[in-house]
């Protein structure tokens, strides 16, 4: 099996531009492409909402990768694009349309005495909230690790953080997260 | 146990559809699409524009400021014709000092020079005026032997005069 092209060759040869830039962006979706779908779409819910995202943060990539200076992880970088657009678009819509699109990401199992009174889409709504709370390293983490259940070495070499800074962060954001809903929930 | 009452082991994420490589491929190629520069047409393009309001102004303030070209000699003989007779005649007497001798030496076919008699000029010459004379200052309409007598007058010597 073929190894992936390091972060660091996309960019370089993106850099040097033409049909090398055309050729390091296919590798870039192809690379990245799934994880940031799937980031937009555990927020949003909807395919053509994700596809009208995934869109834009395609297009700002392509348009500024030229200029990226690797002071982040090529993924922290556009992990970030993708979160603003994101929250900026559900922004809009909800303006727009006044339609709420937390849909539920989670589902509840029966056997907790808190929980079993919960609605999906409520602990969704906080468990984005939760994570949206997060500083940005942790709140990566967090989804590479939850969501998109990536390995710690694999997770290293993408965002250039050694292993056990990753456990670290991985650990005190899912206290944080669960902090957080076991608060609402004893409010209720 | 503690570990039970965490909520993790209550909730359960639910799976993200992804599409397959090809939507992504699409994707990618509808992005490079719109990414291709654009061919501009040659007259909409900014510069080209600019210069060419810069070519119309700089002919624009050419044809404004330029001086006036100077009509050529027969333009002014035939424009000289539309002047009354008399306006004329009173302003070659006025400047008769100014007139060019060269001019009026042109006017004599060159063959005539030398077989027109020049009479002796009288003291004083008297210009009648023809009240209902036209007005026509072409040489040719002048006696030869009248500008002769004027030459000599002026003791011009017509082989020195570059004719």
């Amino acid at each position: 099996m073929q190894t992936p092209p390091e972060d660091k060759t996309i960019i370089e040869l993106f850099q040097r531009g033409g049909s090398h830039a055309h050729k390091a962006f296919h590798i870039l979706v192809d690379q990245y492409g799934d994880v940031l779908y799937r980031q937009i779409r555990a927020i949003v819910r909807n395919h053509e909402m994700t596809n009208d995202i995934l869109q834009n943060v395609l297009l700002k990539i392509y348009q500024h990768l030229g200029n990226f200076k690797g002071e982040s992880a090529l993924y922290t970088w556009m992990y970030r694009i993708a979160r603003n657009e994101t929250l900026n678009f559900l922004e809009k819509e909800k303006r727009r349309s006044g339609v709420d699109l937390d849909a539920p990401v989670l589902e509840i199992l029966a056997g907790h005495h808190l929980l079993d009174h919960l609605d999906e889409e409520r602990i969704s709504a906080w468990f984005q909230e939760a994570i949206d709370s997060l500083p940005e390293k942790q709140s990566i983490v967090f989804h590479l690790k939850y969501f998109e259940e990536m390995q710690y070495n694999e997770m290293s070499k993408r965002l250039n953080t050694s292993e056990g800074a990753l456990k670290a962060s991985f650990h005190h954001a899912r206290q944080k997260i669960e902090d957080f809903i076991l608060q609402r929930l004893n409010h209720l | 146990m503690k570990e039970n009452n965490t909520i993790w082991d209550h909730l359960r994420k639910r799976p993200v559809e992804t599409p397959d490589a090809r939507y992504f491929e699409a994707l990618t190629t509808s992005i490079l699409q719109e990414q291709k520069p654009k061919v501009v047409p040659i007259y909409r393009r900014t510069i080209v524009q600019i210069v060419t309001a810069a070519v119309a102004a700089s002919i624009a303030i050419f044809i404004y400021f330029r001086p006036a070209p100077e009509p050529p000699a027969e333009n002014v003989l035939l424009a000289l014709q539309d002047i009354p007779h008399e306006d004329v005649l009173a302003y070659v007497h006025t400047h008769i000092d100014e007139f060019d001798i060269d001019m009026l030496a042109a006017a004599i076919p060159s063959e005539n020079i030398e077989t027109v008699e020049i009479a002796p000029a009288s003291e004083e010459t008297v210009i009648e005026i023809p009240s209902d004379a036209k007005a026509d200052i072409n040489f040719e309409n002048i006696d030869n032997q009248d500008i002769l007598e004027y030459l000599e007058s002026e003791e011009v010597d017509l082989y020195e005069l570059d004719i």
